[in-house]
C-alpha cells in the first residue's frame, strides 16, 4: 500500500492549491493531467507531481509485484485505445480557450469546454484501491471467522483438517487468498467496463461486469450535485460524484475515482447546468 | 348530514369565486388571508385516537402489578403516575394544537409548527404536486377532515393539516388550485369542470369479483394449517367422533372454500367501498376525484405535473374486458398499498375502452401496436422457467431422499410441457413503443401494465444487459420518471428488446426529451399556455422553437 499513499501526498498539494480555486492553475492542473496521461499511460502518475509521475511509470514498467501497481499494468493498455481521442481533441485546442472561460459559469451549454465534450473517459486508476478496501476487510473477516469456526467443527463432524498446512493459519491464508484473488478480478474487469462521458446535453455513464449498464442523465434533469470523499478516497486523493435527479433511480448515478479537482470541476459545471435549465423543467 | 348540507353552498362558492365577484355571497372561508388555525375538535379527536390506548394500558396493566408489588402504596403511585401521564398527554396535544398555524398566502402554503422544536416551512404553490383531502366515518360524522399537499421532494406529505374543518379543507383546496393557476395567462374563468369518469355500479361489482385479496386468502391458508388440526381435532371429537369420518372429509373442505370465498368477497367489498362513487372531473389544468362509501377522499392533480399514466390489467380482468388506470405524480415517495402512493387517484377498475379513452384524453398517446422484443427473447424465457423447474425438483429431491419418505418429487417436472407456453405469454405480453410525444413499454402476463410516458417528464434512461441477455445479444431499457409509484422498481421498461435497439432507445429518448421542452419553452415565449392535452404536438410549437 506504499504506493497509493504517495500519491496521496504527492496530490494534496495539489489540493491545498486549487483550495480557493485559482482559475487559471486550475486549468493547468487539468491540462496537465490530461496531457499527461496518454504520455505516461499512467493516470496516477500524472496527478502527482512531475518527478513522481515518472517514477511510478518505471516502477510499473519494471513489473511490480505490488498488487495495485499490477492491477495498474493491465489496465493501462485498455486505457490507451481512449485516451488516444482525448489528445486530438484535448490539450491542443482547448486549454487557453477553457482557461479564459473558466472564471464566470455561463448559463447553457457553453458551460461545458468543447474539449470534452463526446469523449469516453475512465477513471483515475487508483479507485482501484478504493473498490479493493472492502473486499479486503471483508475478507480477513471472513477469513477469521473460518478460521475460528471451520476447524472445531470439521473435527467434530469427523474431517480433519491436517491437508491445509499450517492449521488455522493455514486456513486463514487461503481463504484470504482466495477471497482476494476473487476481488481482485473483478475489480480489473469493473475498472476495465467503466467509462463516463460528458456530452453536450448529458451525462453517459457505463459500467458493468456481470450486468452491463449504460445511464443517461440529460442535464435539465440534474436536481444537485455532491462531490463525496470517503476516507480512503481522501488518502488516495480521489472525489466521487454523485449527480442527483428527480427520478426515483436519481442517487444511482455516481461517478467513483475522480481526481478532485475534476470532480470539483464537473461538479461545478453541472451545477451551472442545472441553474440554468428553466423554471418550467422543473417536477 | 345536515352539516353536509349547509356547507354544500359554502364550498362551491368559494371554488367558484375569485376577489372581484365577492358579493356573490361568499363565505368567510373564502380569503385564507392571515394564519389559521386547525379545527378545534383536533384536541378531542387526537386524544381519543392517540392518548387513550397508553393511559387504558397503564391503568389496567401498570397499576395492578404496581399494586401487586408495593402494596395499596403502589396502588396510589400508579394511578398518580396514570393521572400525570394522561395530563402530560393532554397538554402536548393542547400545545401542539396552539402552536399550529397554517397560511396560504399569494404563492406559497406556510405551516408553522412544534412544540418543543419549532418548525416553519413554505411550499410554493407552483410546485404543489396533489391536494388531497380525507376524511374517515368518525371525522365526517366531527366534520372535520385531513388535507395533505404533496410536493416532489421528501419521503412523506408535505403538509398534512390533521385536522381542519371540512368546509375549510375543500376551499383549502379550491383556493391552492386557484392560486396556483393564477399566474397563467388566462382568468380563472375555467371552474366549468367536466365530468370525464365516473364509475358504474356493474364496474363497483366486477371489482368485488376481481380484486380478492389473495393475502387474506393466504393468511387463511396459513393459519389453517397452524391452528386446524388442533381445532379441527378439537371440534371433531366434539362433532364427529372422529375427524377423519364421512362428515368431516366433506366439511373439512367446504369449510375451507367457504372461508376462502367469504373473505375473497368481503375485501372485494371492502374495495368496492373504498371505490364507491368514485368520479374524475377535469377542467383544462387540473384533474378532480371523488370517493369512498364510509370513508371519503376527494382531491386534485394538476395535469401539468402528470408524470407518467400506469394501465394494469389482470388476466382476470383482461379476460372480463376490465382495466385499472394509475395516474402518477411526483409526490408521496412511500408507495405501496392503496392509502398512499399517489394511487389515490386511481381508477380501481373500469371497463377498457373507457380507461384508454381517459388515458388518451390526460396523456394523447396511440396505445396500440407495439414493437415486440425478438423471438429468440422467448429462448430465455424457456431457459429460465426450465431452471426454475429444474432446482424445484432438485430440492424436492433432496427433501424427499433426506426424510426418506416416498413423495412425487419428480411432479414439478410435469410443468416442463407448459414452459414453452409460459415463455410464449411472457413474450407476447411484451412490448414497446416511441411515439410523437410518448414512450410507452408493456410489461407481464398475469398483471399486464402499460405505461406512457410524456417525453417531457423523462429524468435518465438506463439500458442494460446481463450476461444472459448478452448471451442472446439482448438488453433492456428503462426510462425512468420522478413518479411516486415508479419508486417499486416500477418503471417503463422496455425489456429484452434486441441490444441494438436498446442502446438506439436509451439515445433516442434523452433526444425527444430536449426536443419536446424546447418545443413547450418556444410555446411559452409565444404566450401560448403549456397544455398537457394536446399542446405539445400542434404545429405551433414546432414553428415557435427556435
Amino acid at each position: 500500500m506504499s504506493d497509493p499513499e504517495d500519491d496521496g501526498d504527492g496530490h494534496s498539494d495539489a489540493e491545498s492549491g486549487s483550495g480557493p480555486p485559482d482559475a487559471v492553475d486550475e486549468e493547468r492542473e487539468r491540462g496537465r493531467s490530461e496531457s499527461g496521461r496518454p504520455g505516461t499511460a499512467s493516470e496516477t502518475g500524472s496527478v502527482s507531481a512531475d518527478p513522481e509521475a515518472g517514477g511510478t511509470a518505471d516502477h510499473r514498467e519494471a513489473g511490480s509485484a505490488s498488487a495495485d501497481r499490477d492491477a495498474e499494468g493491465t489496465a493501462g493498455e485498455t486505457g490507451a485505445e481512449s485516451v488516444s481521442g482525448d489528445t486530438e481533441a484535448g490539450a491542443t485546442a482547448g486549454e487557453p480557450d477553457a482557461g479564459a472561460r473558466a472564471g464566470e459559469p455561463e448559463a447553457g451549454a457553453a458551460v461545458l469546454d468543447e474539449e470534452e465534450l463526446g469523449v469516453s473517459r475512465e477513471l483515475d486508476g487508483r479507485v482501484r484501491v478504493r473498490w479493493l478496501v472492502g473486499p479486503t476487510i471483508g475478507s480477513v473477516v471472513v477469513a477469521t471467522l473460518l478460521a475460528g469456526v471451520l476447524p472445531p467443527v470439521a473435527r467434530r463432524v469427523g474431517v480433519d483438517f491436517g491437508f491445509v498446512p499450517g492449521g488455522r493459519a493455514g486456513v486463514f491464508a487461503s481463504v484470504v487468498v482466495v477471497c482476494l484473488g476473487l476481488a481482485f478480478l473483478w475489480v480489473l474487469c469493473y475498472y476495465r467496463t467503466w467509462r463516463y462521458e460528458v456530452r453536450d446535453d448529458s451525462l453517459y455513464l457505463t459500467r458493468g461486469v456481470v450486468t452491463r449498464v449504460q445511464t443517461i442523465v440529460p442535464y435539465v434533469r440534474v436536481q444537485h450535485v455532491d462531490t463525496r470523499r470517503s476516507p480512503v478516497e481522501r488518502l488516495l486523493g480521489l472525489s466521487s460524484l454523485v449527480v442527483y435527479t428527480a427520478g426515483s433511480r436519481g442517487a444511482d448515478v455516481t461517478i467513483p475515482g475522480l481526481t478532485d479537482d475534476r470532480a470539483a470541476d464537473l461538479q461545478r459545471r453541472l451545477k451551472a447546468l442545472a441553474i440554468a435549465s428553466e423554471e418550467e423543467d422543473a417536477v | 348530514m345536515s352539516r353536509d348540507d349547509d356547507t354544500r353552498g359554502e364550498t362551491d362558492g368559494p371554488g367558484a369565486d375569485s376577489g372581484d365577484r365577492a358579493g356573490a355571497g361568499v363565505a368567510r372561508e373564502t380569503t385564507f388571508d392571515g394564519p389559521r388555525k386547525l379545527h378545534p375538535l383536533t384536541v378531542p379527536y387526537r386524544l381519543a385516537q392517540q392518548a387513550i390506548g397508553p393511559v387504558l394500558f397503564v391503568f389496567f396493566a401498570g397499576v395492578p402489578s404496581l399494586t401487586a408489588m408495593f402494596g395499596p402504596r403502589g396502588g396510589v403511585l400508579a394511578l398518580v403516575g396514570v393521572v400525570s401521564l394522561a395530563a402530560a398527554i393532554v397538554g402536548y396535544t393542547v400545545a401542539s394544537y396552539r402552536r399550529y398555524e397554517y397560511e396560504l398566502t399569494e404563492d406559497t402554503f406556510d405551516i408553522r409548527s412544534g412544540v418543543f422544536s419549532r418548525r416553519e416551512r413554505e411550499i410554493p404553490l407552483r410546485r404543489a404536486q396533489n391536494v388531497d383531502v380525507s376524511q374517515s366515518l368518525v371525522q365526517r360524522i366531527l366534520g372535520i377532515a385531513t388535507v395533505g399537499v404533496e410536493t416532489a421532494g421528501g419521503g412523506q406529505t408535505e403538509a398534512n393539516l390533521q385536522y381542519i374543518g371540512e368546509d375549510d379543507a375543500e376551499a383549502l383546496r379550491a383556493a391552492v388550485s386557484r392560486r396556483r393557476r393564477s399566474d397563467s395567462p388566462e382568468p380563472p374563468e375555467s371552474e366549468l369542470a367536466e365530468e370525464v369518469f365516473a364509475v358504474t355500479e356493474r364496474e363497483l361489482l366486477a371489482l368485488a369479483v376481481v380484486s380478492t385479496d389473495f393475502r387474506l386468502v393466504s393468511l387463511l391458508f396459513f393459519g389453517g394449517s397452524l391452528f386446524g388440526p388442533q381445532a379441527f381435532s378439537f371440534i371433531g371429537e366434539q362433532l364427529f367422533a372422529r375427524p377423519d369420518s364421512l362428515l368431516g372429509l366433506i366439511l373439512g373442505p367446504v369449510a375451507g372454500v367457504a372461508g376462502v370465498v367469504v373473505l375473497g368477497l368481503l375485501s372485494g367489498l371492502i374495495n368496492a367501498a373504498r371505490y364507491y362513487g368514485f368520479s374524475l372531473e377535469r377542467d383544462d389544468e387540473e384533474l378532480r376525484y371523488r370517493r369512498g362509501l364510509f370513508q371519503k377522499y376527494s382531491g386534485t392533480i394538476p395535469l401539468s405535473k402528470v408524470q407518467s399514466l400506469t394501465i394494469r390489467e389482470n388476466v382476470l380482468a383482461r379476460r372480463l374486458g376490465y382495466a385499472a388506470l394509475y395516474i402518477e405524480t411526483a409526490g408521496r415517495a412511500g408507495a405501496g398499498g392503496d392509502s398512499g402512493g399517489g394511487s389515490q387517484a386511481a381508477i380501481p377498475l373500469a371497463e377498457r375502452e373507457r380507461v384508454r379513452e381517459l388515458a388518451r384524453t390526460i396523456e394523447p398517446a396511440d396505445l396500440g401496436g407495439f414493437e415486440r422484443p425478438p423471438k429468440r427473447a422467448r429462448q430465455r424465457y424457456a431457459a429460465r422457467y426450465t431452471t426454475a423447474l429444474l432446482v424445484l425438483t432438485g430440492v424436492f429431491y433432496g427433501v424427499s431422499t433426506a426424510l426418506e419418505f416416498q413423495s412425487y418429487w419428480w411432479l414439478p417436472l410435469v410443468g416442463l410441457v407448459l414452459v414453452p407456453v409460459a415463455a410464449h405469454l411472457k413474450w407476447a405480453n411484451l412490448g414497446y413503443a416511441l411515439r410523437e410525444d410518448h414512450a410507452v413499454t408493456r410489461t407481464g402476463f398475469w398483471s399486464r401494465q402499460t405505461k406512457v410516458v410524456p417525453y417531457h417528464r423523462v429524468q435518465t434512461t438506463v439500458s442494460s444487459e446481463t450476461v444472459f441477455q448478452r448471451r442472446r445479444d439482448l438488453g433492456t431499457v428503462v426510462v425512468d420518471t420522478a413518479g411516486a409509484y415508479s419508486l417499486g422498481g416500477n418503471d417503463a421498461k422496455a425489456v429484452d428488446v434486441d441490444a441494438r435497439t436498446a442502446d438506439e432507445i436509451r439515445e433516442a429518448v434523452p433526444d425527444s426529451l430536449s426536443r419536446s421542452l424546447r418545443r413547450r419553452r418556444g410555446q411559452q415565449d409565444r404566450g401560448t399556455r403549456v397544455d398537457t392535452t394536446h399542446g405539445t404536438d400542434t404545429a405551433s410549437g414546432t414553428d415557435a422553437a427556435d
